[in-house]
């Protein structure tokens, strides 16, 4: 999550570029050892035990060193030591940037000072609070009404990405008040007290790249199975949103069906939101619009007037 | 009655999960599946086969999963339909229970609750 987020501010404070983003996250993802491996290479757990946390979190929005806790299989002390050797993937990036020849090792050191700097700026009752601050921050939109909202809402599907997909991304771009295209896209319209449209799409590569790497499978087409593995994608990632909603709130969410498009455009307006993500296999956007939220407060009114 | 001769029907609009859902079948030893890929499907599908087990998505075009399982149950009182949906919330599993579900899954749905739910149905 953090390397996403530090790469962000790299390309924003036009340290490096794009491409120089992408070639060192692709190396990165080769060298990055993830948590359930470290941990059956630290002989905490076995490989089945790591599997079955996987399988978790495809129905929970917990993280992997939470739900082995919870589960019993690593202890307090043991997840703190896993987590501690991850933390340096600002590291590594910055690493695999110095040795590609893209940044020097003084623009690497006053690049992380300053984000760091930014970063304990930043405050939160809870890591979870500070996150979404952090993303309100990265995504540009503390003037939006909404902005809780859209951070939880992106911030849940980055994690998704990266539980799902893979970390080998980085944000391409954040965009309000504008026409999205995408050559291919599926979306989901969520309801309920909360009601908004969302659209996951990109490119051919893009779209492709989302459906093979969801459904463990080698696609090569955008036909309709592709189309459901990028949908079933979408539908994973709103029903935890509403599980969250649900579990946090007492606020019950529904979904329609998904449903896909091809040459998809949507207008996004002033108080919505399109993030575009560039993975290694092609990019891709995600455009969330909230219609609105019936609160207790709004039904007393409507049955006033 | 063993679990080769039983006939499981996977309803859901994703051939995704119909595809996953089929293999699993399979794998535990489940010999025929069929499918419906919406709610009108599932009750038409229902009432021509009759199958032993259903696993159905709340979320699906047409008919709601749960407006099927409705007809589907009274057509059949006996009928077993699991439901399933990615919202794994109190709220749905209690619709889904009020209806007459044989049981509530979150999705996606693993080999080892589809193995429970199989092995419930063949000791009633």
């Amino acid at each position: 999550m953090y390397t996403q987020l530090f790469g962000h501010y790299l390309l924003n404070n036009g340290i490096i570029d794009a491409d120089e983003l992408h070639a060192a996250l692709t190396a990165l993802t080769r060298i990055k050892v993830k948590l359930g491996s470290a941990a059956i290479d630290a002989g905490y757990m076995s490989a089945e035990q790591v599997e079955e946390i996987h399988e978790l979190q495809h129905t929970m929005d917990k993280r992997f060193g939470e739900l082995a806790i919870e589960q019993g299989y690593l202890t307090d002390e043991q997840a703190r030591s896993l987590l501690s050797k991850q933390k340096n993937s600002n590291l590594l990036l910055g690493q695999a940037l110095i040795d590609f020849g893209f940044i020097t090792n003084k623009q690497f050191e006053d690049a992380l000072n300053d984000y760091k700097r930014k970063a304990s700026l930043i405050n939160g009752d809870s890591e979870e609070e500070r996150m979404e601050n952090e993303m309100i921050d990265v995504l540009g939109i503390s003037d939006m009404p909404d902005k809780e909202f859209y951070s939880e809402y992106i911030l849940l599907f980055i994690r998704n990405l990266i539980r799902f997909l893979g970390d080998d991304f980085s944000l391409s771009g954040v965009s309000r008040n504008v026409t999205v295209s995408m050559n291919y896209a599926c979306t989901q319209e969520i309801t309920g007290p909360i009601s908004a449209t969302v659209a996951i799409g990109g490119t051919e590569h893009g779209f492709i790249g989302i459906g093979a790497r969801y459904s463990g499978e080698e696609l090569h087409e955008t036909d309709g199975y592709t189309k459901a593995c990028v949908g079933e994608l979408l539908n994973l990632q709103n029903g935890l949103f509403a599980v969250n909603a649900s579990n946090s709130r007492n606020i019950e969410l529904d979904l329609k069906p998904q449903e896909s498009f091809e040459k998809y455009m949507l207008n996004v307006p002033e108080n919505g939101i399109c993030v575009g993500l560039s993975f290694s296999f092609g990019d891709i956007k995600i455009a969330v619009i909230k219609h609105g939220e019936r609160t207790a407060a709004n039904d007393r009114n409507t049955e006033i007037q | 009655m063993k679990i080769s001769d039983i006939t499981v029907m996977i309803c859901d609009d994703s051939p995704l999960v119909i595809k996953k859902t089929g293999d699993i079948l399979r794998k535990i030893g489940v010999a025929k599946t069929i499918h419906a890929s919406d709610g009108e499907e599932a009750v038409e599908q229902y009432k021509a086969s009759k199958p032993n087990l259903v696993f159905m998505d709340i979320v699906m075009p047409k008919k709601t999963g749960l407006e099927a399982l409705r007809e589907i149950r009274s057509f059949d009182p006996n009928a077993r339909v699991v439901m399933a949906s990615t919202i794994g919330t109190q709220s749905n599993l209690i619709s889904a229970i009020k209806e007459g579900a044989f049981e509530f899954l979150q999705k996606p749905i693993k080999e080892d609750d589809i193995l429970k739910v199989v092995n419930r149905m063949l000791k009633e």
